[in-house]
């Protein structure tokens, strides 16, 4: 059995997003937020701001892009279309952050967001908005793309908390676990290839909350979850099986990507739980530690988030210099000085 | 090995510890690593701490509910477990993670077992923080001062000394000095660990002689299995209260010396030795036997201490210009407690064989260290026709060879000759000797003497080492 547990520690320091982020992020979406809970006609819709997305539920991995803000606006009339909403906050927007120094419009107004860019920063804030709905499951409904006037159920905030509860039932290895699971995706996949980070992290959540997960350490729960979620990938892609959307009753998350790419997440995760499985079982912790890497992956720089443990070389074997041969005391024991 | 080979070395080693800890089931919290402990009576979950200085350390282990865990001798002040004896440092055995997590596992079975043939540590001390006066309390004999008053004098900025016979106050003059208390606590099945234990164990009464006396200090003599301890504790006032806080003390007695003076001791101290020749490696072998116990001394030497002595001689600086044979004795005296009047001088030379017979007739053995030819030789002839052996202790070959020999042979023929030719060293000479200056370094004269005592304690424990002595050659550094 290979735990490697200092290995895995510092493989989710390395995938965490970095200090500049971190610092960075907030700055960005609290001007967003002000902009928009300043404006008028939002004001007098109620407007509410949160944060949600994968920075908010801290599982978000390096390099962190995108910080979203929820925009709830409880006293919106009915009669407000959802086109004409996203071109309102595209306005509001837009005239508070105009155009950055190549001259390009720093708000852009996509299919259910407004997103605004932060050059200076390298980070962009999506601004959603969103009105009440009467669903007993307490959802919200956001622009829906590409039609006017419809709109799509969400409830990101309960995604907040799901969250916060799975990660206290399991002792913090939830959302280690999940950031470990995108990783994992994103080394196995091409760059830009779908289902994303999202997709993962709700199979991630169906899977824990099936109690397909488990473990007592990083490398008990990553095994366990890349079982778990590969089972669950197998079924939808294989059999259709919906994934469930944890946010909403009867609901199920659906994602943009083609029959090939949902065949590649498929394949690519079920060799990857068999490698994983295999790892946890090996007792020798060099090539353990081989296939831990392989499945993590590299950072941008080229350089394996998964070190090797001490005294042993790239390719898995012991380094000469910690094979037996010089004994600790050449004396032996039962000296007297 | 380079230092970065060392480093990963040790790192790889920290690695192969944990690993095995996480595949027995210990899991990583806080730094520490915690898991339970399944033992005879029961199931106790432990915190294991691996300090920076793992391997040469063991880790240290905590019940994480300490009260579930009984105190007994067997746990450190702060509830560690005593996992690894003081003389228990063999072999780094705690690294292997399968031994250490098997030798936790005996641990709590003699727990539950209540230390049953337990080995007994006489170390109370280490359930008490050390006090800030770090002077060696020196006892001698306790049993008679139990239930009294003592004064522990001052004897020097680190030392003090267990006085019974000295009136136990202070005065203006002797305020250096601490007034202590002496109690006997019998049989402790536990250790105690404060102020208010103790004065349960050791009573009303004599908590109050204590106070009323204005005394800091508490002798306190205990016993586990068959072996009788002494711990000294000064009561000091802290934040919390008073607290008892340790003093490095210990027992300046015959028994004490004789315990690490070897098994021959007990032997070695009823006999006594001639040793003639008092210079450089005479001093040495005479102060070796006296170390290994023997009490009883003749010491011959016609000669004095000189500065050049020094390099080379068991005298230091304050002997020059004193007789070797009084300089040797001295030290006997102060270092070893030799008393005085076993210890006769003789400064002259040893130039007849009737002087001969009569140091032989009268000791249990003669050493000849004087490395003069004919005194050597008026040894041997003596011990052969009287039917005895002496020994003679030498460097020879300008210090290259250490030669021992037992005169005449216990049985058989002597060692060959190891005697080589002069060679073309370019020899010194001092003004008031007689003879070159011998190139033999301390080192070799240190060997040699360490070679002839024990020689010397063979014979004189009728347990010989060789029949006829040992030469050996004394390789030196070229450089």
């Amino acid at each position: 059995m290979a735990h490697l547990n200092n290995q895995f520690t510092k493989a989710l320091a390395e995938i965490e997003p970095d200090s500049t982020d971190k610092t960075n992020a907030p700055l960005a979406h609290e001007r967003v937020r002000e902009v928009l809970e300043r404006d008028d006609q939002l004001r007098e819709y109620g407007a509410d701001t949160i944060l949600i997305g994968s920075y908010k539920r801290s599982v978000s991995i390096k390099r962190m892009k995108d910080v979203d803000v929820f925009t709830r606006l409880p006293d919106i009339p009915s009669n407000v279309e959802s086109q004409d909403l996203l071109d309102h906050v595209f306005t509001v927007l837009n005239s508070e952050f105009g155009e950055d120094a190549d001259g390009h419009r720093r708000a852009k107004r996509q299919d259910r967001s407004v997103q605004v860019s932060f050059p200076e920063y390298d980070l962009y804030v999506d601004a959603v908005p969103a009105r009440p709905t009467t669903r007993t499951d307490g959802a919200w409904e956001i622009p829906q793309r590409g039609e006017s006037n419809a709109w799509v159920p969400t409830n990101p905030d309960k995604l907040t908390s799901l969250t916060t509860a799975m990660n206290s039932t399991h002792g913090g290895f939830y959302v280690r676990t999940v950031k470990l699971m995108r990783q994992v995706r994103r080394n196995l996949l091409n760059k830009g290839a779908k289902p994303g980070g999202f997709f993962i992290e709700i199979a991630t959540y169906n899977a824990f909350s099936s109690g397909g997960v488990s473990g007592t350490d990083h490398a008990e729960y990553f095994v366990s979850a890349l079982e778990a979620v590969s089972t669950i990938l197998d079924e939808h892609v294989r059999f259709g099986t919906p994934l469930p959307d944890p946010t909403m009753d009867n609901a199920s998350i659906a994602v943009r990507a083609t029959p090939d790419e949902f065949e590649t997440i498929r394949t690519q995760f079920a060799s990857a739980a068999i490698n994983a499985r295999d790892a946890l079982n090996d007792d020798d912790p060099g090539t353990a530690a081989v296939a831990f890497r392989k499945l993590l992956g590299k950072d941008p720089d080229g350089q394996w988030l998964f070190e090797m443990p001490p005294g042993y070389n790239e390719d898995g074997t012991k380094k000469a210099s910690i094979e037996p041969g010089s004994k600790d005391v050449p004396g032996g024991s039962r000296r007297y000085g | 090995m380079s230092v970065l080979d060392s480093d990963e070395v040790l790192a790889h080693r920290r690695f192969l510890f944990e690993e095995g800890l996480a595949q027995s089931g210990y899991r990583q919290q806080g730094g520490a690593w915690v898991g339970t402990v399944q033992h005879r009576e029961g199931t106790t979950e432990v915190r294991i701490d691996i300090s920076e200085q793992f391997p040469y350390r063991p880790p240290r282990v905590t019940p994480t509910t300490q009260s579930s865990t009984v105190w007994s001798w067997h746990r450190e002040r702060d509830g560690a477990l005593c996992l690894v004896a003081e003389d228990d440092h063999e072999d780094l055995w705690w690294a292997d993670p399968t031994q250490f997590l098997q030798h936790l596992r005996g641990w709590f079975d003699s727990a539950d077992d209540e230390w049953r043939d337990d080995r007994t540590d006489m170390d109370l001390e280490r359930y008490f923080p050390i006090s800030d006066d770090r002077r060696l309390v020196m006892y001698g004999d306790l049993a008679a001062c139990d239930g009294r008053l003592v004064r522990l004098k001052s004897l020097s900025t680190y030392t003090l000394e267990l006085s019974p016979n000295l009136p136990p106050v202070r005065t203006r003059k002797s305020n250096h000095d601490r007034i202590g208390y002496v109690a006997n606590l019998g049989r402790l099945s536990e250790p105690p660990r404060s102020w208010s234990t103790v004065q349960q164990l050791i009573g009303e009464e004599a908590a109050d002689t204590f106070a009323r006396a204005g005394a800091d200090t508490l002798i306190l003599r205990y016993q586990r299995g068959d072996h009788e301890g002494t711990v000294v504790l000064a009561l000091e006032q802290s934040q919390g209260g008073i607290e008892l806080r340790h003093l490095n003390s210990a027992p300046a007695t015959t028994e004490a010396l004789r315990a690490r003076a070897g098994r021959s001791a007990d032997q070695l101290c009823d006999r006594n030795v001639a040793v003639i020749g008092l210079g450089a490696v005479g001093s040495f072998t005479a102060d070796l036997l006296a170390r290994a116990g023997v009490m009883t001394f003749t010491l011959v030497d016609q000669d004095i201490i000189k500065p050049g002595n020094l390099p080379r001689h068991l005298a230091g600086p304050d002997a020059i210009g004193l007789p070797k044979t009084l300089a040797v004795k001295q030290l006997l005296v102060n270092r070893y407690g030799v008393p005085e009047d076993s210890i006769r001088t003789f400064d002259s030379r040893v130039d007849n064989p009737d002087e001969v017979l009569t140091l032989m007739s009268n000791h249990d053995l003669v050493v000849d260290a004087s490395a003069d030819f004919s005194v050597t030789a008026m040894i041997h002839h003596t011990a052969a026709r009287i039917g005895s052996h002496a020994i003679s202790v030498a460097l020879q070959n300008s210090g290259t060879t250490a030669r021992i020999d037992v005169l005449p042979p216990l049985d058989g023929e002597p060692l060959p000759s190891t005697a080589q030719p002069n060679t073309e060293d370019e020899a010194y000479f001092e003004a008031g000797c007689g003879s070159p200056i011998s190139p033999s370094t301390p080192q070799a004269v240190i060997e040699t003497a360490a070679i002839g005592a024990r020689h010397a304690i063979g014979l004189l424990t009728n347990t010989p080492i060789t029949r006829a002595g040992e030469a050996r050659q004394l390789t030196e550094s070229q450089q």
